[in-house]
C-alpha cells in the first residue's frame, strides 16, 4: 500500500467508522473541520509521520535488518543519522521500520476496536431483549477472559503470518468496555423522540443505529478512537517486550523503546527518536479527534453555547 | 406613585456576561409597583426578561448578573442589600411560587416540617406552634386531610398538590408581596383553575399584592388587575387588564392578543399570526426590537428603541406610532372584519380577521392570501361521512403491567392506559383528541403510528387492518405503503428531530426510505411549502427558532404525500406569538393537500380553532364524542363542561362573567392495582363528577355507582357521550361543584 493511499484511506476510516456515508452531513463536518487550526495541524503531522514511515526507509543505504560491524553503540553520524545499537544496527533505518508498523497497528486496531464497539454496543442497547441479553453474555465472558494469556498462547499460531491478525487479536480484546458504554448511551437515545420518528417513518432499525444512534454518541467514539490509538501502540509493546507480537528482527516503535529504555541516559539516540515520534503520532491523533469531534458538536450545534436562549429564561 | 405600593421597581437593569464578552442585557428598565391586594401580571415569551426581573428583585440571581435600578419594598431598597439582611425579608415580605413546585420542595423534608420550618426561620415558636400553624395552612389551601397529609413527602402528592403545598408555604409568613412565577404553566387545566382559585384565597387571607408571571393571557385575563407586557427584556405596555384586552395600544399586544386562538372563536377563524420569532438578546440593535415583526413599523422604528410614555391614567406604551390612532387589532391595512364569518362563529366583536402580513412568507408559497371563505370551509367540512376513513378504530386497549421489585418483579397492577377507544376520521377532516395528563391520548398515538397489531380492538389504517398487516411474513415490507401514507408531527421539534443531522438529510430521510432516488428537488419544494427557505437544507435544527424548527418537522411529515397526519401537541411548546403561524400553515396546507389530522392536544383553544370533530378523552375512555362546533357549544358529559370551563378566555369582560366548574381533585391515575374490583365498578368519572356529586336520588346516584356508561349517542346523529345522567344537568349544579 502507498503512503498515500494508506493515509487516505485511513482519512476516510476515521471519518465513516464513527459517522456513516452521508454526503449532507459528511461534506458540512469536512467543511467545520477543515476550519479548526490545530485538528489541520494534527492531520499534517498524521500525514507527514505517514510519509515519514515509507519514504524514509528508502532515504538511507542501511536496512534495518543490516548490522554494521565497524560501529557498535556510536552516536548520530553521517553514515548512521540516528546513530547505532550495541549490535551495530542503524537507529534511523529502525527507527522507521518501526514507525510503519506502530502507525498501522495503532491507527487500525483502534478504528477496529471501536467501531466493533459502536456496532455491538448499539445494536444490543437498540434491539433489548434477547439481541441484547446474547451480545452482552458474550461482552461479559470476553471480559473475564485474561486477554494477555490468550495473546501469548495464540501468538505461536501466528507465527510467519501477517501482522494484520495481530492487529484483530489486539482490537478483539479492546473492545469491551466500549462496548457496555455505548449500550448504556444506545438505550436512552433509544427512547428519544427523534429515533421514534425514525421508528414510525418506517426507516429500517440498522439504518437508524448507524444513521441516528452512532453519530449522537460521535463525541464518545471518537475520544474512545483516540485513546485507543495510544493503548493500542502501548500494548503493543508490552506484548512484544514479552516475545509475542512483533518478533525481531522485525521492530517496532514498542520494542526499539523497550531495547532503548535501560541505556536512555548513557545512549540517549537509541531512545530518543522513536519515543518523540510516538508522542508526536498519539498527539497529532488526539488533534485530529478533537477537532473531529469539535467539528460534528459544531455543526450540531451542541458545543455552541451562544445559541439563542441568552440568559434569560 | 401611590404611598401604599409595597413593592416598587424602579428602571430595572440586568445584564450577564456574555460569550463574547458583550453582556448580555436581559432586563433593561422595568418599572412598575404593586399596592397590597393587587395582582400585577407581567407578561412575556421566553426570553422577555420576565423571570430574570422578579428574580432580580428578590436577589436570587447568580452572582455574576449585574443588576442596576431601584427595588424598594415598603420603602426599603432591596438592591445591594446583603443575602442575610435579603434572607430575612424572602419568604416574610416577599414570598415565591414557582413554576414547578417538586425542584422547588426539598424531597428529604415531610411538606409539614418544610412548612414548619420556613415559619420558625422567621418567626419565634416553639415548633409544635409552627406545626400546628403548617396544618391550618394545608386546609386553607386546599388539601383533605391535612393533618395526616403534613406528614407526607413532595414525591407522594400531585403537580397540583403540591402546588398547593408551595402557596401554603408562601404565605406562611403573613408576606406583602407572592411573586407567582408561571405557576400554572406546568399543571393540566382543571387543575389550573383549582390553583388560580387557591392563590386568590391565599391572596384574600393575606392581603398581599400578587406578582404574577406568566405567558398566558388566559390566566391574565381572569386573574390579574394589571398587566406588564415585556419583549425582549423591556416593559412595552403596561395597563389595567381591562383596558389591555379591550384596546391594546402596542403593536406586539394587539398581534399577541389577535395570534390567541380562542375557545369563544369558530373554527377555521385564521389567526392573525405575527412574522419572525422573538430576537435573541445578544442580537439586539439599536431600532425598536419589535420592528422587524411589525406590520406597523416605519422607518423611525428601525433607528431608535421608543420609550415606554405614559399615555393615560396608569397607561403607558412603548411605540412611536402610539398618537395616530392606528386600529391595531386590524392590520395596517384595515383589512378588518371580510373574513370573520367563516363557519359558524357564535358572535364576539373581536374575532380575529386574517392578516395580510403573516407569518414567515408562507403565503406566499402557498398563494393563499384570501382566508377561508364560507365556500371553502364549507368545502373542507362536506366529506364527513361520504369519505371512506384514512383511519377506524375499535376498541382499542392498550394496558401495561405494573411491577414492583427489582430483583423478583411481580405484577401488583395494571395501568390501564388506553381502555376501549373507538374513532373514525375521514379523509380531508380533523379529529381533535382532548385530555389532561395519563388520560391515554399519547398511547392511543403511539399504538396507531407504530402499526402494530393492537393489543385490543381493531386499527385500521387507510383500509388496511393492522391485525391483517401483521400477519404472516414480510411484514415490515408490506407496512412500508401504509407508513407512507401517514405521517407523524410530535410537540417538540427539537426533541423530534436528531441535531446530527441538517435539515437537508431529515427531509431525505423518509424519501430515501421509501426509496425515492432524486431528493434534492423535493427538499427544495418541501422547505417552501412550509415557508423556509432552500437555503435553509444545509443547517442544523439548532440553528432555528421553535417555530421554524416545527415547520422543518411539518415539512419532513408532508415528504411522501401522507393522506393522514398525526398532530402530537404540535404547538405546545412553542411561543405565544409563533403558534399562529404554526397553526395557519397547517390550516392552508390541510386545504391544499387534502390531508386528514388527528390532532392530538391538551389545549381546548388551540383545538376549538382546528377540530372538526372532538373526542374527549378521559381515563383511557371516550367520554364524548362528536362535532366540533356542537360539542364546545353544547357540552354534554359534566367532565366536557368542566374542561371548558376550566380554560381561561383571554377576555376580562367574558372571563369574569363565565360560570367556572372547578373539578375537585387530580386528574385520576389509570392505575388499576390487582384485586381492587372496587375500582372498576361503575363510572370511573364519578370521584370527582359534580354531577354525581349533586346527584339527589339514590338510585340514581346507585346507577352512576354499579354500571360503567357507555358512549351513547346524543341527540343528532353525529354525538354520542358516556354519562347515564345527560339530562340531569342542571344551572343550579354550578355552585355546589366549586369548592376544591
Amino acid at each position: 500500500m502507498t503512503a498515500e493511499g494508506l493515509v487516505l484511506a485511513e482519512e476516510e476510516t476515521a471519518m465513516t467508522a464513527p459517522e456513516p456515508v452521508a454526503l449532507g452531513r459528511g461534506r458540512i463536518v469536512l467543511r467545520r473541520f477543515l476550519r479548526r487550526k490545530l485538528a489541520v495541524t494534527g492531520l499534517v503531522i498524521l500525514v507527514l509521520m505517514f510519509a515519514l514511515a515509507f519514504i524514509g526507509p528508502y532515504l538511507t543505504s542501511w536496512n534495518y535488518k543490516d548490522q554494521d560491524y565497524n560501529n557498535f553503540l556510536t552516536g548520530p553520524s553521517a553514515t548512521h543519522w540516528f546513530g547505532t545499537t550495541q549490535i551495530g544496527s542503524d537507529v534511523y533505518a529502525q527507527t522507521m521500520r518501526g514507525l510503519q508498523k506502530s502507525l498501522i497497528i495503532g491507527l487500525l486496531a483502534a478504528v477496529l476496536s471501536t467501531g466493533l464497539a459502536g456496532i455491538v454496543g448499539a445494536t444490543a442497547g437498540y434491539f433489548g431483549g434477547w439481541t441484547d441479553r446474547v451480545l452482552m453474555w458474550f461482552v461479559d465472558l470476553l471480559l473475564v477472559l485474561p486477554s494477555f494469556l490468550i495473546l501469548a498462547i495464540t501468538s505461536p499460531l501466528f507465527h510467519g503470518r501477517t501482522w494484520l491478525l495481530f492487529v484483530i487479536l489486539l482490537a478483539a480484546f479492546n473492545w469491551m468496555v466500549t462496548a457496555r458504554m455505548v449500550r448504556g448511551l444506545a438505550r436512552s437515545l433509544r427512547e428519544r423522540e427523534f429515533v421514534t420518528a425514525a421508528e414510525v417513518m418506517g426507516v429500517h432499525p440498522l439504518r437508524i443505529i448507524t444513521r441516528h444512534l452512532l453519530p449522537n454518541m460521535a463525541s464518545l467514539l471518537i475520544i474512545d478512537a483516540t485513546l485507543n490509538v495510544g493503548g493500542t501502540i502501548i500494548a503493543e509493546t508490552s506484548l512484544s517486550y514479552f516475545g509475542f507480537g512483533v518478533q525481531p528482527p522485525d521492530v517496532s516503535l514498542g520494542t526499539i523503546i523497550a531495547d532503548g529504555t535501560d541505556s536512555a541516559l548513557n545512549y540517549p539516540w537509541l531512545f530518543y527518536p522513536a519515543g518523540i515520534l510516538l508522542i508526536l503520532t498519539v498527539m497529532a491523533v488526539a488533534f485530529v479527534g478533537d477537532g473531529l469531534r469539535d467539528a460534528m458538536d459544531d455543526a450540531a450545534g451542541t458545543a455552541a453555547s451562544t445559541s439563542t436562549s441568552g440568559g434569560a429564561a | 406613585m401611590s404611598d401604599d405600593a409595597v413593592l416598587e421597581v424602579t428602571d430595572l437593569h440586568v445584564s450577564f456576561p456574555g460569550e463574547k464578552g458583550r453582556p448580555l442585557a436581559a432586563v433593561r428598565g422595568l418599572s412598575y409597583q404593586v399596592r397590597r391586594g393587587e395582582t400585577l401580571a407581567i407578561v412575556g415569551e421566553s426570553g422577555s426578561g420576565k423571570s430574570v426581573s422578579s428574580m432580580a428583585a428578590i436577589g436570587l440571581l447568580p452572582t455574576n448578573a449585574k443588576v442596576t435600578g431601584s427595588v424598594r419594598f415598603r420603602g426599603r431598597e432591596l438592591l445591594g442589600l446583603n443575602d442575610k439582611e435579603m434572607s430575612r425579608i424572602r419568604g416574610a415580605g416577599i414570598a415565591m411560587v414557582f413554576q414547578d413546585p417538586l425542584s422547588a420542595l426539598t424531597p428529604v423534608y415531610r411538606v409539614g416540617e418544610a412548612i414548619a420550618a420556613a415559619i420558625r426561620v422567621h418567626q419565634d415558636v416553639t415548633s409544635q406552634a409552627a406545626m400546628k400553624r403548617a396544618v391550618e395552612l394545608l386546609e386553607l389551601v386546599g388539601i383533605p386531610d391535612p393533618a395526616r397529609r403534613a406528614l407526607a413527602f413532595p414525591h407522594e402528592f400531585s403537580g397540583g398538590m403540591r402546588q398547593r403545598v408551595m402557596i401554603a408555604m408562601a404565605i406562611a409568613n403573613d408576606p406583602d408581596v407572592i411573586i407567582a412565577d408561571e405557576p400554572t404553566t406546568a399543571l393540566d387545566v382543571t387543575v389550573q383553575a383549582q390553583i388560580l382559585e387557591v392563590l386568590a384565597t391565599a391572596k384574600q387571607a393575606t392581603g398581599a399584592a400578587i406578582v404574577l408571571i406568566t405567558h398566558d393571557l388566559g390566566v391574565v385575563a381572569g386573574f390579574a388587575d394589571r398587566a406588564a407586557v415585556m419583549y425582549a427584556g423591556r416593559p412595552v405596555e403596561t395597563a389595567a387588564v381591562q383596558e389591555l384586552f379591550a384596546a391594546p395600544k402596542m403593536p406586539y399586544t394587539a398581534g399577541l392578543l389577535g395570534s390567541l386562538p380562542r375557545l369563544d372563536a369558530g373554527r377555521g377563524v385564521r389567526l392573525r399570526s405575527i412574522p419572525g420569532a422573538p430576537p435573541s438578546l445578544a442580537e439586539l440593535g439599536a431600532g425598536c426590537p419589535f420592528a422587524p415583526r411589525c406590520a406597523f413599523a416605519v422607518d423611525l422604528c428601525r433607528t431608535t428603541e421608543p420609550e415606554l410614555l405614559e399615555i393615560g391614567q396608569g397607561r403607558a406604551a412603548a411605540c412611536h406610532r402610539t398618537g395616530e390612532g392606528l386600529d391595531l387589532m386590524a392590520g395596517p391595512n384595515g383589512d378588518s372584519g371580510l373574513t370573520d364569518q367563516a363557519s359558524g362563529i357564535p358572535d364576539t366583536a373581536d374575532t380575529e380577521p386574517e392578516a395580510t402580513s403573516d407569518a414567515e412568507g408562507v403565503e406566499g408559497a402557498l398563494a393563499e392570501p384570501e382566508a377561508p371563505t364560507k365556500s371553502e370551509a364549507a368545502a373542507v367540512a362536506a366529506p364527513v361521512g361520504v369519505a371512506e376513513p384514512v383511519l377506524t378504530v375499535r376498541d382499542l386497549i392498550k394496558h401495561h403491567p405494573l411491577t414492583k421489585g427489582s430483583i423478583i418483579r411481580r405484577r401488583i397492577g395494571t395501568v390501564r392506559a388506553v381502555d376501549g377507544v373507538s374513532l373514525d376520521i375521514p379523509a380531508g377532516t380533523t379529529l381533535a383528541l382532548v385530555g389532561e395528563s395519563g388520560s391515554g391520548k399519547t398511547t392511543t398515538v403511539m399504538e396507531i403510528l407504530r402499526l402494530r397489531t393492537p393489543q385490543g380492538g381493531s386499527i385500521s389504517v387507510l383500509g388496511q387492518d393492522l391485525e391483517a398487516l401483521n400477519r404472516g411474513r414480510g411484514v415490515r415490507r408490506r407496512a412500508q405503503p401504509v407508513r407512507a401514507g401517514i405521517a407523524a408531527v410530535f410537540q417538540d421539534p427539537l426533541a423530534s428531530l436528531d441535531p446530527r443531522l441538517p435539515v437537508g438529510d431529515l427531509l431525505a430521510e423518509p424519501l430515501r426510505t421509501h426509496g425515492h432516488g432524486k431528493t434534492a428537488g423535493r427538499v427544495r419544494e418541501l422547505l417552501e411549502m412550509v415557508g423556509l427557505e432552500a437555503s435553509h437544507a444545509n443547517r442544523f435544527p439548532r440553528e432555528f427558532s421553535g417555530g421554524q424548527r416545527q415547520r422543518v418537522a411539518i415539512a419532513r411529515a408532508l415528504a411522501l404525500e401522507p393522506r393522514l397526519v398525526v398532530l402530537d401537541e404540535p404547538v405546545s411548546a412553542l411561543d405565544v406569538s409563533v403558534r399562529a403561524g404554526i397553526l395557519n400553515l397547517l390550516g392552508d396546507l390541510q386545504r391544499e393537500l387534502g390531508l386528514a389530522y388527528l390532532f392530538v392536544s391538551h389545549d381546548l383553544a388551540v383545538v376549538r380553532h382546528v377540530a372538526d370533530r372532538v373526542a374527549v378523552l378521559n381515563l383511557g375512555r371516550i367520554v364524548e364524542y362528536g362535532d366540533a362546533d356542537s360539542v364546545f357549544e353544547d357540552p354534554r358529559h359534566p367532565y366536557t363542561r368542566a374542561l371548558l370551563s376550566a380554560v381561561p378566555v383571554p377576555d376580562p369582560v367574558v372571563e369574569r362573567q363565565r360560570e367556572r366548574i372547578v373539578l375537585p381533585g387530580d386528574p385520576p391515575s389509570p392505575v388499576v392495582l390487582d384485586g381492587d374490583a372496587e375500582a372498576l365498578r361503575g363510572c370511573r368519572f364519578r370521584s370527582r363528577c359534580p354531577l354525581y356529586a349533586a346527584l339527589e336520588k339514590p338510585e340514581a346516584r346507585e346507577l352512576c355507582e354499579s354500571t360503567d356508561p357507555a358512549l351513547t349517542p346524543v341527540g343528532d346523529a353525529d354525538r354520542s357521550a358516556a354519562c347515564h345522567h345527560l339530562d340531569a344537568w342542571v344551572p343550579a349544579l354550578v355552585q355546589s361543584g366549586t369548592v376544591a
